[in-house]
């Protein structure tokens, strides 16, 4: 008795895996996580005497074009996920690299933000906002790098583990993908918060 | 590079001969990550301990040089012995926060959770064996950070276990560690907790219906959600606060702060109940934390050692859960005296007496499953038996702390340490004692010593109930917590100096007591009297396997067919049928179970 | 009587005895509780020990008299919760005394003493400049303002005449603290960046000690201030040799 069961096959009497439970239950935890921020967010602007309005000190084409940037990300993982649920394996590789270099492009657009933010001396001491801003927004760009990770062991795992049990990577890449989903849904709440609001 | 003639360094070859240290220190098997965890738990009680024992010198015999180790504190924290205050709040805080957090949780959760989750509901391992590892690493890593601090400049955290800024923002470096420990501690209980309750739900043996877990499993699920869902808010919070220290910002510091009749430099705009929030949002679910495995331990040893079934095991099952539920709505009940409207108050005032009466439906289960049994007194079932009348005591002391009018006298008096401690040390500490006496055969193979085992129950009853009741009584009296002198600056605390000294006393012998128990555990791991697979005739599945369980718990994967309490069933041959039993156990027919293969 | 009994502080204050009455109600609760389970778990520790009672009862307990004592319990503490709690709590919170015939009085916390803060006969606070703020003025008070040649700072010390509401105005210039007066049954934590008010009426003449009970740094043992209450003759007396 080693092998742990329902790994990547669904539990007939919970209607999942374990793989798959798992990450729903971080994606709680995270929603808690942001959620605790975000109540920081509502708490101290309720409070303030003065609150900037988001297009007039942060750049909301660049904010625009990121999330384009990112949902395209998600998006092409998407279709990664697409891939191997039709048992095309050669084409995951290509698919997640794509969408990798779609979310390096992401933290470079926003390293760029934040040069500009930074040379006009807007910085987490500013004020509120902006700590708020620097805050969210980093642990955000955490997230993306963490996901660039996991596409990174999956893009160099899948061939492997496809040989194994392709059903594996297949779910494998779905659970991924719903942390995207994650990552995408928390950028758009901060582009409402920060940018436009 | 250093190297063989297959080309591998000298290194690598070194590394393969200590291959099997290094196995066996990063094992994946959850039985060695579970004592990895119960180790390193039970050395941060022992070091919380002993802060408190300094401490509660200092509260016995103000100013005076601690006898025997005093000389060798430095200038720093002790000059001549004599505790300054400054060190007074470090020993505080770091007692408050290696109990609760390095302590009493990756004990219950990490130890117990760990070794037992998996072998009672019949299971080869963890779900994620590597994140369990890593969570453990994760743990020590925490553990050590928040150690450390002691050794940098201005020493450890001294803002209470609670860290309320704006204190903790402009306290000394030591609060950095504190939180850079909290992030990395929550990180590790995150894993964990995802892995518990994954295990739980997913590895069930064939036919371990819910309602046939043992209850110890049912309060593991529910901790494992309440760690997964309350942590995540003091992380973010912890991050605020790092920022606040580090990065210049103003979460929790208002505008205006004026330190030592000097400006503040901070560009303020924040709120300092900001964090008081999120804290107690955490941590009023993380005292639920702190009890649930406790119970569940309690009733483990309870059913066994009055050999009937728990009374009331699916009451008790929703109460466990309602709890958990509840334990996110009543944080502000810490927080009334802050400036709180009616009806906030009135809400939180109520939500608080509502999850008062799950405790008393767990505790009345408890109670009422004695009747009829047929008690027997080892020492485990005598630590388990008193954790219910010391819970007792807890858990009604916090009814006038939960009603916001007679919590105003009583709000950061003694009587709060009162109230907590009788829960968590009497309480939640007998509560693992208990299972420390009732599963080491199952770790070991031998029995702790029961002469021993009744020195220690005796010894620490006795003297924890000598600490923890006058703080009841120093409490109505208005001596308030967190008093570097024991309140003597203060002339209406001068006659409660006695009860002080009697804690000093008491709390010093409970340390002598604890010697006897680690004594035994050394003694007993090497000549104890031998236990079978079964010693106890229990029935849940972790005695169904050998001893110790083997890698990958079972030989064959068990199959259950039962209750996890199936003691002295009528017509039954003996007085416990094992869950994994086939058949009905001589049972009428009709009365046997069916194995639910689900 | 019971809270005599329970060791509570004298009662200095007007609210005091309905406070009180709380918490002697709420322990009267407990102690039935603890007392009456107390009973049953001895009872049942010697009836069913092993050598009394060798071989266990399945079924164990009957009746229903576990939920009675369960439903007892919820229903006293939900009386205890509408009928005391709730109410005590409403009038700490909306009813504040007419600040026209009470002493009005505000109460600065700093690290590690109280600054109490009178209006002086004049009945209105002088203006605070933050930029004034200094060791012998450690709430900024701008004596140039037009109310502030008559008002009163003392530090720690904290005169009342007997009698008469007072409302305390209180607020934190760096950490949070706590306005404790055991003998008054008055707490509330003093938040910087906020000002809240507490109110109690004296009745008792005495020296009563203001106990900061909230951690506050390596002095939160000895932030004491003292609270003497007077007669209003003694008060009006005291007030003006400040
Ligand atoms: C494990 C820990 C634990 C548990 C279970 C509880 C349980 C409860 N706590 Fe406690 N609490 C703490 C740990 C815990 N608490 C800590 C650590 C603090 C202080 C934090 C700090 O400020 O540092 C605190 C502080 C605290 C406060 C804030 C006080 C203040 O700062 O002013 C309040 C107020 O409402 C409160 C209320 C309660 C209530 C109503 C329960 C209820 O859930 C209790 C319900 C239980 C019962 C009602 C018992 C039932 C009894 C029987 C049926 C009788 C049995 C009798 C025999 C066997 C003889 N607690
Ligand atoms: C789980 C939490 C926990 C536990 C167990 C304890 C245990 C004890 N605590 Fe503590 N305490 C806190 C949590 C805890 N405490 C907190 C949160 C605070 C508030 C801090 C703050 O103000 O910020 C506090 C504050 C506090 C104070 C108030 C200080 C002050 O306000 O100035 C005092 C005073 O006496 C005290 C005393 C004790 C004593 C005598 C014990 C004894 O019961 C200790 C007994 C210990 C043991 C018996 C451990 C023995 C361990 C072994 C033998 C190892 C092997 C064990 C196994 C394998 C199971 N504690
Ligand atoms: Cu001021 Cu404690
Ligand atoms: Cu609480």
């Amino acid at each position: 008795m080693s092998a742990i069961p329902y790994t990547f096959e669904r539990r007939p009497d919970t209607g999942v895996n374990n793989v798959k439970l798992g990450v729903w239950l971080f994606l709680a935890s995270e929603v808690m996580f942001f959620g605790g921020l975000f109540s920081a967010y509502f708490m101290l602007r309720a409070g303030a005497t003065s609150w900037p309005h988001g297009p007039d000190v942060l750049s909301l084409p660049l904010g625009s074009i990121n999330t384009v940037v990112l949902l395209t990300a998600s998006a092409v993982f998407t279709v990664a996920v697409r891939a191997a649920q039709a048992g095309r394996q050669e084409r995951i590789r290509r698919l997640l690299a794509f969408s990798m270099l779609l979310c390096l492009a992401f933290l470079g657009i926003k390293s760029l933000e934040y040069a500009r933010e930074i040379a006009a001396g807007l910085v987490p001491r500013t004020s509120t906002f902006f700590a708020l801003y620097y805050t969210l927004t980093a642990v955000h760009a955490l997230h993306v790098i963490a996901g660039i990770i996991l596409s990174l062991w999956l893009w160099t795992t899948s061939p492997p583990a496809w040989r194994a049990a392709p059903a594996r990577v297949v779910n494998r890449l779905e659970a991924a993908a719903m942390y995207w989903y994650f990552v995408d849904a928390i950028w758009l709440i901060i582009v409402l918060l920060m940018y436009v609001a | 590079m250093l190297a063989d003639p297959q080309g591998r360094s000298i290194l690598w070859r070194e590394l393969r001969a200590s291959h099997d240290t290094v196995r066996r220190l990063f094992s994946l098997d959850h039985k060695v990550i579970g004592l990895q965890y119960a180790i390193t738990s039970a050395c941060f009680l022992l070091i919380g301990f002993g802060l408190m024992m300094l401490m509660r010198w200092q509260l016995a015999y103000p100013m005076q040089p601690i006898p025997f180790i005093g000389r060798w504190f430095g200038p720093t924290t002790a000059p001549g012995g004599v505790m300054l205050p400054e060190f007074y709040n470090q020993l505080g805080a770091m007692h408050g926060t290696i109990m609760i957090f390095l302590g009493v949780v990756p004990l219950s959760v990490g130890g117990f959770g760990n070794y037992l989750v998996p072998l009672q509901i019949g299971a080869g391992d963890m779900a994620f064996p590597r994140l369990n590892m890593l969570s453990y690493w994760i743990y020590l890593v925490a553990g050590l950070v928040m150690l450390s601090s002691f050794a940098v400049p201005g020493g450890a955290p001294n803002s209470g276990w609670t860290s309320y800024p704006p204190l903790a923002d402009i306290a000394s470096m030591g609060q950095t560690f504190w939180l850079a420990g909290m992030i990395l501690l929550i990180t590790s209980s995150l894993l964990g907790s995802i892995n518990i309750i994954v295990t739980i739900l997913q590895l069930r043996a064939p036919g371990l219906t819910f309602m046939r877990l043992p209850f110890f499993v049912w309060t593991q699920l529910v901790t494992a959600f309440l760690l997964l869902l309350a942590f995540p808010p003091l992380e973010s919070a912890s991050l605020m606060q790092l920022m606040d220290r580090i990065g210049g910002t103003s979460f929790f510091l208002p505008s205006g702060l004026f330190v030592g009749n000097r400006p503040l430099a901070a560009t303020g705009g924040g709120n300092p109940l900001l964090w008081q929030h999120l804290f107690w949002f955490l941590a009023h679910p993380e005292v639920y934390v702190l009890i649930l495995p406790a119970m569940g331990i309690v009733a483990e040893i309870l059913a066994n050692s009055i050999r009937k079934p728990l009374w009331g095991y699916r009451l008790m099952v929703y109460s466990a859960i309602f709890i958990g539920f509840m334990s996110f709505l009543v944080w502000s009940h810490h927080m009334f005296l802050t400036g709180m409207g009616t009806g906030m108050s009135a809400f939180f005032q109520t939500t608080t007496m509502i999850i008062s009466i799950p405790s008393v439906v767990i505790l009345t289960a408890l109670l009422l499953s004695l009747y009829g049994g047929s008690i027997r007194f080892t020492t485990a079932s005598l630590f388990a038996l008193a954790f219910l009348p010391m819970f007792g005591i807890g858990g009604l002391t916090g009814l006038p702390l939960g009603l916001a009018a007679s919590d105003i006298h009583l709000h950061d008096t003694y009587y709060v340490i009162g109230h907590f401690h009788y829960i968590v040390a009497p309480g939640t500490i007998f509560a693992l004692f208990a299972g420390v006496y009732y599963w080491f055969p199952k770790l070991t193979g031998r029995f702790l010593d029961e002469r021993l085992g009744t020195i220690h129950f005796w010894g620490s009853l006795v003297c924890m109930n000598l600490i923890f009741m006058p703080m009841f009584i120093e409490g109505l009296a208005g001596m308030n917590r967190r008093m570097y002198d024991g309140g003597l600056f203060y002339p209406h605390n001068q006659g409660l100096q006695k009860w002080n000294v009697l804690q000093g006393w008491s709390a010093w012998t409970l340390g002598l007591v604890q010697i006897v128990f680690l004594l035994n555990l050394v003694v007993s791991v090497r000549r104890g009297r031998m236990a079978s697979d079964n010693p106890w005739d229990a029935t849940t599945l972790e005695w169904a396997t050998a001893t110790p369980p083997p890698h990958g718990n079972f030989a064959v994967a068990p199959i259950v067919y039962r209750g996890a309490y199936e003691y002295s069933v009528p017509g039954a041959a003996r007085d416990f049928i094992p869950q994994n039993e086939p058949g009905n156990g001589g049972l009428p027919a009709g009365r046997g179970a069916q194995p639910q293969i689900s | 009587m019971m809270a005599r009994w329970l060791g509570l502080p004298v009662q200095a204050s007007a609210q005091a005895a309905g406070l009180d009455r709380l918490t002697v109600l709420v322990h009267l609760l407990m102690a039935v509780v603890f007392v009456g389970w107390s009973i049953y778990f001895v009872y049942a520790l010697v009836r069913f020990r092993r050598g009394r009672h060798p071989r266990a009862d399945y079924a164990g307990a009957r009746g229903r008299w576990s939920s009675g004592t369960e439903a007892a319990v919820a229903i006293v503490e939900l009386i205890l919760l509408a009928a005391f709690s709730i109410p005590a709590w409403a009038t700490r919170v909306n009813g504040a005394p007419d600040e026209r015939t009470a002493v009005v009085v505000r109460v600065v916390a700093q690290q590690f003493a109280w600054n109490v803060h009178y209006p002086g006969p004049d009945g209105v606070f002088g203006a605070s400049n933050p930029r004034l703020i200094g060791p012998d003025n450690p709430i900024g008070l701008d004596r140039a303002s037009p109310h502030a040649h008559d008002d009163v700072v003392t530090i720690n010390d904290m005169h009342l005449p007997i009698g008469r509401p007072v409302v305390v105005q209180l607020s934190s210039m760096d950490v949070v603290h706590s306005f404790g007066v055991p003998a008054m049954r008055v707490k509330q934590d003093a938040i910087p960046g906020t000002m809240i008010p507490v109110w109690f009426t004296p009745t008792l003449e005495g020296q009563f000690d203001i106990a900061c009970s909230q951690l506050c740094g390596l002095g939160h043992y000895r932030m004491r201030g003292v609270i003497t209450v007077v007669s209003p003759e003694q008060f009006g007396a005291w007030l003006k040799t400040q």
